[in-house]
């Protein structure tokens, strides 16, 4: 089979054939891939932001169908349309996966080694992800996968399996957004949008779009958006915030750039009792809090892996509002690539062109 | 009347006469019979929070209505009282909330200087309070009426002191029943937040602290773990009582950010971190924003233990008057305003839990 491996930081991922996967063992299925799209964290990762060993496949929001089922899988069968994400459906047993938060499983922490095997028979690692999905063919764990409707198209499947999720996820799991709350979100691309169509349907408002590119903000108000600030343009961009948030800051500011100084500027624009989401990966610190902030105000700061996903709950859920025309899918995709120009649309998602560009086998 | 003024910082309070105005309207005077010292006291008096001089301390204040300004409905002359530095409108968006402790106006001045010394000079009433003095001119808001039984020197204790500790765990965390908790540092703050968390079934009920002294004390508050930080691995520790994972609440009541980080390495995935001890201004936190991703943990602060006066110093009496809430043990000595500067100096060397400044 084919796969994109990468070999080196910063270099193009070489396509090559020949590659193997392992048959799948206890508890795993092999898959054969349908569409895989490319997100900001494959990027990371392939320009060694984020260390990792190599060589390495990337690629972890996918849709296909199940080719093989290992020992002991049940509730899958051959030929199901299913969609491979990076957030577990859980062991079911440890302390996470009991209180219902089967995302945080202590499962999902395990060293993954590689599935894959490149033709002089090197491992090859998953990267961003356990999924290895920028390859024909893949071997993951029972738990990553999600069956779906087979009657949903794949490209549009495979956004659920973390775009979509992690923005809409991150607003209607995590933080758990009432009517008329107010809603900033940092951040206009795959997630910031699903992040804003996710506050919509939970009845925000304001729902307050930031950005650097004002096409970004057009579209912003597509998914939802009753404001938009272009934080590059506008000198005070906190203030515009307060100004329409009743003077008080918004009630949650989901940060889905992978910024520290995005970050700094999304918690001053949250108000007493806010919350702040971290989404975007950030490496490094940020050392500029100030503790009293925090106390005078009761600010909270938290993060969000995955859209805290209930994968057997969610999914469906959204499969669910796209096919009733409540989610809009359709138009987060801009360009559609086969695997042997995958280089080139990875360029243009790091142009700052592209909502999603997918992959499809 | 007498009251004890801080006209230099980290030199002794001077007693002296002072003026008072008459109370503005929805204002109340009060006749104070307690007030304890509480560390942010110490922190004023030092210059370690900003704030002009020359100005009087004492926020945890309990005393009887002497007069009323036009308008006050809730409190009459001879009601006793307890009287706090929150002030609340009423109207606004976290009044309507029931968030007062959050109010919009709680900072806007009175319309008159309420005190002045025998020279003229006026003298800033530190949170809106002064109560190291024989009367206080407040906001009819910031008192809520005690019932005539309740002893006021543990009463006066209920406006800071057990509100900021207790309320931290009861109001702003919510702790649910067989949580795990860790409180960092035991003194007057931390020890209400142990007995918050126990008053909620938390457990285990780890108290954090550098000194073996205070962590017995803390047993006696409801803490069922000790662990002395300046002997152990105080993070190790606190994740093996929790299962390995780390607690589910941890209250930080100790200012300084290095106690914000070890508080947070407390915490497990999905765990509460509450900052409840102000550092000084200057200090600033580092945090690792992809910690919260993976974690998905929250740092948060407690203002006053978040604290609705009207709702929550009646019950704690209650609670008080039913053996469900130390207060009596809270006090480690009484002092009269003339010996106020040896009440300071003896909190300040950490064995002592709260020192009541008594008024005739």
């Amino acid at each position: 089979m084919k796969a994109a491996i990468c070999y080196e930081f910063n270099q193009p991922l070489v396509i090559e054939d020949g590659v193997e996967v392992d048959d799948p063992g206890r508890g795993e299925v092999k898959i054969k891939l349908a569409a895989t799209a490319v997100c900001h964290s494959d990027l990371h990762f392939f320009k060694g932001e984020i260390p990792f060993k190599l060589p390495g496949i990337g690629g972890h929001e996918s849709a296909g169908y199940i080719e093989e089922i290992g020992e002991g899988v049940t509730g899958l069968n051959k030929g199901d349309a299913v969609i491979i994400g990076t957030v577990t459906s859980g062991c079911g047993h440890c302390y996470y996966c009991t209180i219902g938060l089967r995302h945080l499983c202590v499962s999902r922490r395990q060293p993954m080694e590689g599935r894959h095997r490149n033709k002089a028979g090197q491992r090859l690692a998953p990267m961003a992800g356990p999924v290895a999905g920028f390859a024909e063919y893949t071997t993951v764990s029972e738990t990553l996968v999600t069956r779906i409707p087979s009657d949903i198209p794949m490209d549009r499947a495979c956004l659920l399996a973390c775009g979509v999720t992690s923005g809409f996820g991150a607003v209607v799991n995590r933080a758990q957004v009432g009517p008329f709350s107010s809603v900033v979100v940092m951040g206009c691309g795959g997630v910031g949008l699903n992040a804003i169509q996710g506050a919509l349907f939970c009845g925000a408002d304001p729902i307050i779009a930031v950005d650097i590119l004002d096409s970004k903000l057009e579209t912003a108000r597509k998914f939802g958006a009753t404001h938009v600030i272009n934080s590059k343009k506008e000198k005070d961009a906190v203030k515009l915030v307060w100004d329409l948030t009743s003077g008080r800051g918004a009630d949650y500011v989901f940060v889905t750039v992978g910024n520290l100084e995005a970050l700094r500027l999304g918690f001053s624009m949250g108000g007493p009792r806010s919350m702040t989401v971290v989404i975007g990966l950030m490496m490094g610190n940020l050392a500029s809090l100030m503790p009293m902030e925090f106390i005078m105000t009761e600010k909270v700061l938290t993060g969000c892996g995955g859209g805290s996903l209930r994968t057997s709950i969610d999914i469906p859920g959204l499969v669910s509002l796209y096919k009733t025309g409540r989610l809009k899918l359709d138009e987060l995709i801009t360009g559609r690539y086969p695997l042997e120009r995958i280089n080139e649309a990875m360029a243009s998602l790091e142009r700052g062109e592209a909502l999603r560009n997918v992959i499809l086998f | 009347m007498k009251a004890a003024v801080c006209y230099e910082f980290g030199k002794p309070l001077v007693i002296e006469d002072v003026e008072i105005a008459e109370p503005a309207e929805r204002e109340v005077r009060v006749k104070v019979v307690a007030t304890a010292i509480c560390h942010s006291d110490i922190h004023d008096m030092k210059g370690e929070l900003p704030g002009p001089l020359p100005f009087i301390g004492g926020h945890e204040t309990a005393g009887y209505v002497e007069i009323t300004g036009k308008g006050v409905t809730s409190v009459k002359a001879g009601d006793p009282v307890v009287v706090s530095l929150l002030s609340s409108c009423g109207n606004c968006y976290f009044c309507l909330k029931s968030l007062p402790h959050l109010c919009e106006n709680k900072f806007a001045p009175s319309p008159n200087v309420r005190i002045r010394n025998k020279k003229g000079q006026t003298l800033v009433q530190k949170g809106g309070v002064a109560g190291f003095a024989e009367y206080v001119l407040v906001k009819e808001s910031q008192v809520v009426k005690v019932p005539a039984d309740m002893p006021l020197d543990r009463a006066a204790l209920l406006a800071c002191g057990v509100i900021t500790g207790f309320g931290g765990v009861v109001n702003r965390a919510k702790v649910e029943a067989l949580s795990s908790v860790a409180v960092v540092g035991t003194g007057g703050v931390g020890i209400n937040a142990i007995q918050g968390a126990a008053f909620s079934g938390a457990y285990p009920v780890i108290a954090v602290d550098l000194l073996d002294s205070k962590l017995e004390a803390a047993r006696k508050f409801g803490a069922t773990h000790g662990v002395n930080a300046g002997k152990a691995d105080a993070i190790e520790e606190v994740k093996k009582l929790t299962g390995g994972r780390g607690a589910d609440y941890v209250f930080v009541t100790v200012g300084n950010v290095a106690a914000i980080r070890q508080g947070f390495a407390m915490s497990g995935t999905r765990g509460m971190t509450v900052i409840i001890g102000l550092p000084q201004m200057k200090e600033m936190l580092t945090i690792s924003p992809f910690e919260f991703i993976l974690s998905e943990r929250m740092l948060t602060g407690g203002f006053m233990g978040a604290t609705n006066l009207k709702l929550d110093i009646p019950r704690l009496i209650e609670l008080y008057k039913a053996g469900k809430l130390k207060l009596d043990e809270l006090i480690s000595g009484r002092y009269p305003l003339e010996r106020i500067n040896e009440a300071i100096q003896s909190t300040e060397t950490g064995q002592v839990i709260r020192n009541v400044i008594m008024f005739q």
